[in-house]
């Protein structure tokens, strides 16, 4: 599940249980604003595929690779795992 | 002391002890040469089998050594997914895009055959009005017609492209579903990959300080035997000693003369003040 909060300078996006392939669509249609920082919280989030990853560079792609820009929130077990192998932490700013 | 008999049996007995202790030395003096080769090649195997673990850990533990090798290969894969994760989440948006475009496509289709059925409908009404007006009415009867034939033509080409549509709709799907797999690509084996591979280097880590520790440990006892072994300086030089006594004790009672005894008992008494132990300092000469 999404929840999209925020204004024209920040969006939080809110996800909850599984972050996978199915919220793409959502993503899609996000894409299409254009803050200027984007908060993704992940900490009602209890796992993260390869598409997650995925989006999330988009959201990188989205504000030019400035990883102060994309903020990941609330990191914790399997998507923290995983995220951390991928060497996200290094690419994403994590609060 | 005055029976020239008693003396030179004494004398005889003297002789053969002296010989025996002059066996025991040799005999002594060769099995420390073995022992001394033995503690020098059990020192240089060490020093080998040293030498051989730390390179072998360097082959493990080093930066092109094999858990190097293990971390790039995890790291090329998870990447590899990664790539593979970000390219199928945009194949999918870009599927997405394509199915509002052909939704959209379908509704102008839609249009056409509006349009088509109210030309249809424009052409049977001229041809009634054709009809009304006779012979006069044959023109507008060919061109009520030729319209009517031109909304078929539209409707059947409408038709076609809502088929096709239709067919690339499907195709979408389907491509869809199989990009969407690639997409969700379970990542949780690589990260019990890594958990797996991090504990085994930790592992790895330990028992290789430990073994470094046994074979420290090993090197010190050997070094330490060897170093018990300069007994034999000691052993050698006690059993000349003695021999040297027994010599003077057999050439009084050979000659009869026992005046050097007291240079005997001079020694007999400096020697029990000289080394006791191999603990009590370095090896003290006779």
């Amino acid at each position: 599940m999404i929840n999209v909060t925020g204004n024209h300078d920040t969006v939080t996006i809110q996800l909850t249980g599984r972050f996978d392939f199915r919220l793409i669509k959502d993503f899609q249609t996000l894409l299409e604003r254009k803050p200027r920082i984007w908060i993704v919280d992940l900490s009602l989030v209890d796992y993260v595929d390869s598409s997650a990853l995925g989006m999330l560079l988009l959201l990188r792609e989205q504000v030019r690779g400035d990883a102060q820009r994309v903020q990941l929130k609330g990191l914790h077990g399997q998507p923290r795992d995983v995220l951390v192998m991928a060497r996200f932490d290094k690419m994403f700013k994590v609060v | 002391m005055e029976d020239p008999a008693a003396l030179a049996w004494i004398e005889a007995a003297l002789a053969k002890v002296v010989a025996d202790l002059a066996r025991a030395r040799s005999l002594l003096s060769d099995a420390m040469s073995r022992l001394f080769a033995t503690f020098s090649g059990l020192r240089d195997q060490l020093a080998q089998e040293h030498a051989l673990y730390e390179a072998t850990l360097q082959e493990v533990n080093g930066d092109s050594g094999l858990v190097g090798v293990l971390r790039d290969v995890l790291s090329r894969c998870v990447e590899d997914m990664v790539r593979i994760g970000a390219g199928s989440v945009k194949v999918m948006m870009e599927i997405e895009s394509l199915r509002r475009h052909a939704g959209t496509v379908a509704a102008r289709g839609q249009q056409i055959e509006r349009i088509a059925g109210t030309t249809r409908m424009l052409s049977l009404n001229a041809r009634i009005e054709a009809q009304r007006l006779g012979g006069s009415g044959a023109v507008f009867r060919v061109i009520a017609d030729e319209i009517k034939s031109l909304a078929n033509e539209s409707s059947s080409l409408s038709k076609a492209i809502r088929d096709a549509l239709a067919l690339q709709t499907t195709s979408l799907t389907q491509t869809g579903g199989a990009v969407s797999k690639l997409a969700a690509a379970d990542l949780d084996h690589a990260v019990v990959s890594h958990k797996q591979l991090d504990a085994a280097i930790a592992r790895l880590t330990e028992t290789s300080a430990r073994s470094l520790h046994i074979l420290a440990r090993i090197h010190a006892e050997v070094d330490a035997a060897s170093q018990a072994l300069q007994f034999e300086d000691m052993l050698t030089q006690l059993l000349q000693s003695i021999g040297d006594k027994l010599e003077l004790v057999r050439a009084a009672c050979q000659t009869g003369s026992f005046d050097q005894l007291a240079e005997l008992e001079g020694r007999v008494q400096r020697d029990a003040v000289s080394q006791q132990s191999l603990h009590a300092g370095a090896v003290e000469l006779f």
